[in-house]
This record gives structure tokens, C-alpha cells and sequence, in this order.
């Protein structure tokens, strides 16, 4: 008999999701007259950050944090714009019957998409039901949950108050928290177990976003691929299935990094300045998830920067677009100074960031590189992810050399950046370095892997595609012949 | 076919190779992972329960407790376990955590007994206990033992009058 909380977790999740997704539907159909699959597939996250944002914003204002103060404002927003609401909802099940509905799915589809929903389904039912044994979930991401949630307020000073003892990191943004608050808004009190469940949701974006993205770009067999490898590599077991670091962050990150260098690949490729304002907005949430977003945000902005003010001097697009991409860029922006302001308000800071005796330091540098490289090496067994996401790189760098199209090169220098700004912060760190490594490395390789998984896709995936269409081609111009070479009778 | 193109065939076709094996090996071994979940006791165990039954003795204690000590009581954690900084951040951060909201100091000392700031004493142990004076006037309230060795006793404390 199955136990009736597990199916009440299930159902409160699954409403969740849902509600965001209506959320993010509507604000996305407010702001742009043109909603593509890929811009609607990230409805769900741009809702679930909405009613973070919405939480944080009544905290300020003392309003009470329930079922009713958080969705009676939607609930009258989507009145009001009933017409465009629905058109957009009817849009979104348009695209979603063509997508599985074009042609008849073939056997390795079938596979593949049968084992990502197998897969993905005993990750929700981990993530609803398996204890909560991680220390820096229970140390700091669900501890800062519980008491945002008790106080109806993002109150650091009343977690500074409490007893002394080792470090909560008061640093680390909100985001994250807020997002687990929302659960418990939403059913009126703390579940500690459901409320890490909250990373499904970055699953079901993830998917839905490259699916489109890969799609659109390329092709539905190629799409199906990268979506499953994005269910099913083994590295995100840990975030998903393993009790011991289910309600940390950094698979979140590692999401909404994928998703802003998503949307930066289709500025790119010259789609529309809405997939800019995404990018930008996607970085900033995963700067106000993880300190190693605020990097990212930079990057992320100068990128942009290069890519749209020459096309911005050259199209003049409409007034309407670019106050949208000056609002989203606000929109990502705002938020994070306003919480660095209030940390360093709070006399809060980095850890990573006290001071070191440079003089010791700078000498010891090449001696620590070596330390890092050699870690890494030593970590590189081909049982893990690791040597297989460092060959996605490799391949992604050749491939980006070899290739025609440009498109890309944005992105593989995100993802480099990224990568460089870890490499960085081992180097400089005032930790004990191999302690430092054992304890953070394989959670950064979880806020890459997305994007590398995404970044192949995106190299290869436009030779991959044209192998294919030529295929189908030649198969249609000559007559079907047998496997030995005969004609068939 | 010029050699610049062969190469760039070549490690085409290498990154089609290498997508199809990647994806069968994330196939293979998440499959495997996933089919040895304990699926039964996932779908029949409550939550709850399942916090309840895992780690030490310790972190398991935290989950009666939570119905046993009013929730707003000042407690203080007397921890007799085993003394390194690992350990003491664990019994700090997860009693912290499952006690919420009530206000928990954690010392291996039991000199900061003090019933005019605290309400409540627990006191962890593991193995052999260190005889502490000031516990021996108190009466134990609640007392929870574990097969790992862990006994968690709680007290209720009073201040003296006058």
C-alpha cells in the first residue's frame, strides 16, 4: 500500500510546477508579443523566481506569506489578460502536439524517451520521499528556508542571532531558499522532505528548454538525445537520487547557467532580442543562487554586450523590444545589488573573500596549480562523469575550430570563463587547498555539466543534423535495398 | 577529399561515436542505479519515518524530540560525544536545524548550565559518559538510547528561587 503523504508530496509538487509554470506563462506573455517554444519552456522557472521574488518583496512590506497573499494576485493578473493568457496556453499545447506529433517516433525514440520519463520518475519519487542527510542542506539552504519561512521574511540578522557556532555562510543568496519557502507557502507549513524536492522543477525546465532549443535548431532525434543525456548521465544521481546531497544548490546553478547560455546561443544565431533579455535574466538568478553566478552574470553581460549593441546599431528594432531587454536586464540586475547591498549592510561577507598574505601566497601559486591539476587527474576515473565531460569540452573546442558556423563561440567562452573562475578561486582560496578541493569540486563539476552536455549539442549538432537530412535524402532518391546490397523484390 | 576535410570528417564522425557511447553508458549505469532503489519501502514508508530511522543515534533522537521539548524552549546541548570540530559543527548544525525555532547552544561544557538562561538540557552521549556535578542534582525527563551507542537525555531546568 503506498503510504499516503508520499502521494500528497507527489500531487503538492506536481501543483507547484504547475503554478509556476502559469506564472512564468503570463509574465512571458505580458512582456513579449512573440513567445517561441524555447521562451515558453522556460515558464516554469521564470514563475517558481517570480514567487520567490514575490515572498522576498512581502517580507519588506510585512505582508503575511500564504496560499492566498501569494496566487490571488496571478489569479486577478490572468483575468485581466484573459484573452492573451489563453491564446499563450493554447500556443504552448499547439507546439507541444507537433512536437511529439509531426511523424510516428521510431524505436531509438521510443527508447530514449521512455527511459528519461523511467528515469525522471523515480527522481521525484527520491527527491518527495528520501531523508534529508546532506550538511549543507541541513546546515544552510533548508535551515535558511525554515526560518525565511517562520519570520515571512528573508532575515538574515535573525539567523545571525542565534547561538554561536561554526559558519552558515549568510552570504549565499536567497534564491534557492525562497523557491523551497514557496512550497511551504503554499501547504501552510515546513515539510522538510518535500521542500528539497524543489531541483525537480529545474529538471523539467532543463528538458523542456533543450528539447526546444536542440529541436528548433536541429533536429527532434537529435533534441530527444540531448535531453535524455541530460536525465540520465550518471553525475546528476547525486543532486537527484542520493539522499546525501539532495537540497543543495549547485545542481539549481548548474540548470539556470545551461539555460542563460541557451537562450545566449539563439542571440547567436540572430534570433530575437527576447532570447537576450532570458540570457541576461537566467544569469542573474543563478547569481542570486550561488556566489559563482555573480562570475557568470559578468560574463554573460559582456557577451551580450559584444553580440547586441553592433546588431542593436545596425536593425534599430522596435522601441517596444529594446525597453523589454533594458527591463529584463533591470530585472536581472536589481535584484542582485540590492542583496549584495544588504549582506554587506549586515557586515556579512564571502568567506573566500578575507584577506591572504600575498607575499606567501603569489610564491606558492605554481605549486598549487600543480596541486589542482593533479586533483583533477586523480579524480578523472572513467568511472565517473568527469573524463566524459572533459571530452565534451575537448571535442566542443575542436569542433568549434573545424566549423564553419560561428555560432557557439559565445557560449564556449562562457563556459571557459566559468571554468577559468573556479580554477581561480582554488588557486587563491584561504582554505587548506586539498581540503577545499575534496569537499566543493564534485558540486562545481554539477554547475558545468549541463552546459556542457548543451555546448557538444550545439557544436556538433549542426553536422550531425545535416548527415542526417542527407541521408533521408539519398534514402528517398535511390530504390530500398537490402542489407547485402540487392534490390528488394 | 582534401587532408583539412578528412580531419574534420574524421573528428565529426569521432563526436557522433562519442554522443551514442556516452548516452548508452548514462543508460547503463543510471538504469542499473535507478532499478536498485528501494522502491517498496520508498512508496510504502511515510517521509517522516524515513527521517526518523536514518544516521547516528543522535541525529535520529532530533526527530522525537521535536514533540518532546515545547518549541519555545532555550536549550542547551551538552555534547559528550566524540570532541573534534567536525563533529561538534554536526551536533551544532543538525540540532539547530531540527530543533528550529527553538534557540540551541551546543558546548561540550557543562559548566554553562545556567537554569535562568536555558529551559532545557539535553545531553548527548556516546559510550562512557564523563561524570558531570551539576547533572547530578537533575532528574532526567526523557531518556533515548541508540543500537550506535548514542543516549540522549533531556532535563528540564529550573531556576533556583530567591
Amino acid at each position: 500500500m503506498v503510504d499516503g503523504h508520499v502521494v500528497i508530496s507527489v500531487l503538492v509538487l506536481t501543483l507547484y510546477l504547475l503554478l509556476a509554470y502559469l506564472a512564468g506563462r503570463l509574465l512571458l506573455a505580458a512582456a513579449f508579443d512573440r513567445v517561441d517554444g524555447m521562451i515558453a519552456a522556460a515558464a516554469p522557472l521564470v514563475g517558481a523566481a517570480a514567487f520567490a521574488f514575490q515572498l522576498w518583496a512581502y517580507g519588506v512590506v510585512h505582508l503575511g506569506w500564504n496560499a492566498l497573499t501569494l496566487l490571488l494576485p496571478w489569479v486577478l493578473a490572468a483575468l485581466l489578460a484573459q484573452r492573451r493568457f489563453r491564446d499563450a496556453l493554447n500556443g504552448d499545447w499547439v507546439s507541444v502536439r507537433d512536437f511529439w506529433g509531426r511523424r510516428s517516433a521510431d524505436r531509438l525514440d521510443v527508447v530514449l524517451i521512455v527511459a528519461g520519463l523511467a528515469i525522471a520518475g523515480v527522481y521525484l519519487l527520491a527527491l518527495v520521499t528520501q531523508p534529508i542527510t546532506g550538511s549543507d542542506a541541513i546546515a544552510m539552504w533548508l535551515f535558511k528556508a525554515k526560518v525565511f519561512f517562520d519570520h515571512q521574511a528573508v532575515d538574515l540578522s535573525s539567523i545571525a542571532s542565534l547561538p554561536t557556532g561554526p559558519t552558515r555562510h549568510l552570504d549565499y543568496p536567497p534564491l534557492f531558499p525562497l523557491m523551497v519557502a514557496t512550497i511551504y507557502t503554499l501547504i501552510g507549513h515546513v515539510d522538510d522532505i518535500l521542500g528539497k524536492a524543489v531541483n525537480f522543477l529545474f529538471l523539467v525546465t532543463a528538458v523542456a528548454t533543450v528539447l526546444s532549443l536542440i529541436a528548433t535548431t536541429l533536429n527532434r532525434r537529435l533534441a530527444i538525445v540531448w535531453a535524455f543525456l541530460l536525465v540520465a548521465i550518471p553525475l546528476f544521481n547525486s543532486s537527484l537520487l542520493d539522499s546525501r546531497a539532495m537540497g543543495y544548490a549547485d545542481y539549481a546553478l548548474g540548470i539556470l547557467i545551461m539555460m542563460s547560455l541557451a537562450h545566449l546561443y539563439r542571440v547567436e544565431r540572430g534570433d530575437g532580442l527576447a532570447h537576450a533579455g532570458l540570457a541576461l535574466l537566467f544569469a542573474g538568478l543563478a547569481a542570486l543562487t550561488k556566489n559563482e553566478g555573480l562570475v557568470f552574470l559578468l560574463v554573460v553581460t559582456v557577451l551580450l554586450a559584444v553580440l547586441v549593441i553592433p546588431r542593436l546599431r545596425k536593425e534599430t528594432p522596435s522601441a517596444a523590444s529594446v525597453r523589454r531587454l533594458f527591463g529584463l536586464l533591470a530585472l536581472a540586475v536589481v535584484p542582485v545589488v540590492v542583496w549584495q547591498a544588504l549582506i554587506r549592510s549586515l557586515g556579512i561577507q564571502s568567506d573566500l573573500l578575507t584577506a591572504r598574505n600575498w607575499h606567501l601566497l603569489i610564491p606558492a601559486l605554481p605549486g598549487r596549480a600543480w596541486t589542482i591539476l593533479r586533483f583533477v587527474r586523480e579524480s578523472s576515473s572513467f568511472r565517473s562523469d568527469y573524463p566524459w565531460l572533459a571530452m565534451s569540452y575537448l571535442l566542443s573546442a575542436v569542433l568549434l575550430a573545424i566549423n564553419r558556423v560561428r555560432a557557439g563561440t559565445a557560449v564556449f567562452l562562457a563556459v571557459s570563463a566559468q571554468i577559468a573562475s573556479y580554477f581561480l578561486v582554488y588557486l587563491l582560496t584561504p582554505y587548506d587547498l586539498n581540503w577545499h578541493l575534496a569537499t566543493t569540486f564534485d558540486r562545481l563539476v554539477t554547475q558545468i555539466a549541463p552546459s556542457l552536455i548543451v555546448l557538444l549539442g550545439l557544436l556538433a549538432g549542426p553536422w550531425l543534423a545535416s548527415v542526417r537530412a542527407e541521408l533521408e535524402a539519398s534514402r528517398a532518391r535511390r530504390p530500398v535495398r537490402t542489407v547485402l546490397g540487392g534490390p528488394v523484390a | 577529399m582534401s587532408d583539412s576535410r578528412r580531419l574534420a570528417a574524421a573528428i565529426r564522425g569521432l563526436s557522433l561515436l562519442f554522443i551514442t557511447v556516452w548516452a548508452i553508458r548514462s543508460l547503463v549505469v543510471t538504469g542499473a542505479t535507478v532499478l536498485n532503489q528501494p522502491f517498496g519501502a520508498m512508496l510504502r514508508t511515510p517521509p517522516g519515518q524515513a527521517q526518523a530511522s536514518t544516521g547516528s543515534g543522535f541525529a535520529r533522537s532530533l526527530i522525537p524530540l521535536q514533540s518532546l521539548i515545547p518549541k519555545t524552549d532555550r536549550v542547551y546541548l551538552l555534547w559528550d560525544g566524540q570532541q573534534d570540530d567536525g563533529l561538534r559543527a554536526y551536533a551544532y548544525f543538525w540540532s539547530s536545524y531540527w530543533l528550529y525555532p527553538r534557540r540551541v547552544t551546543v558546548s561540550s561544557s557543562a559548566d554553562g548550565i545556567d537554569p535562568a538562561r536555558f529551559d532545557t538540557l539535553v545531553h548527548v552521549t556516546l559510550g562512557a559518559p564523563p561524570a558531570h556535578a551539576q547533572l547530578a542534582q537533575l532528574t532526567p525527563d526523557h531518556v533515548l538510547r541508540y543500537e550506535d551507542g548514542f543516549t540522549v537525555t533531556t532535563y528540564r531546568l529550573v531556576p533556583a528561587h530567591g
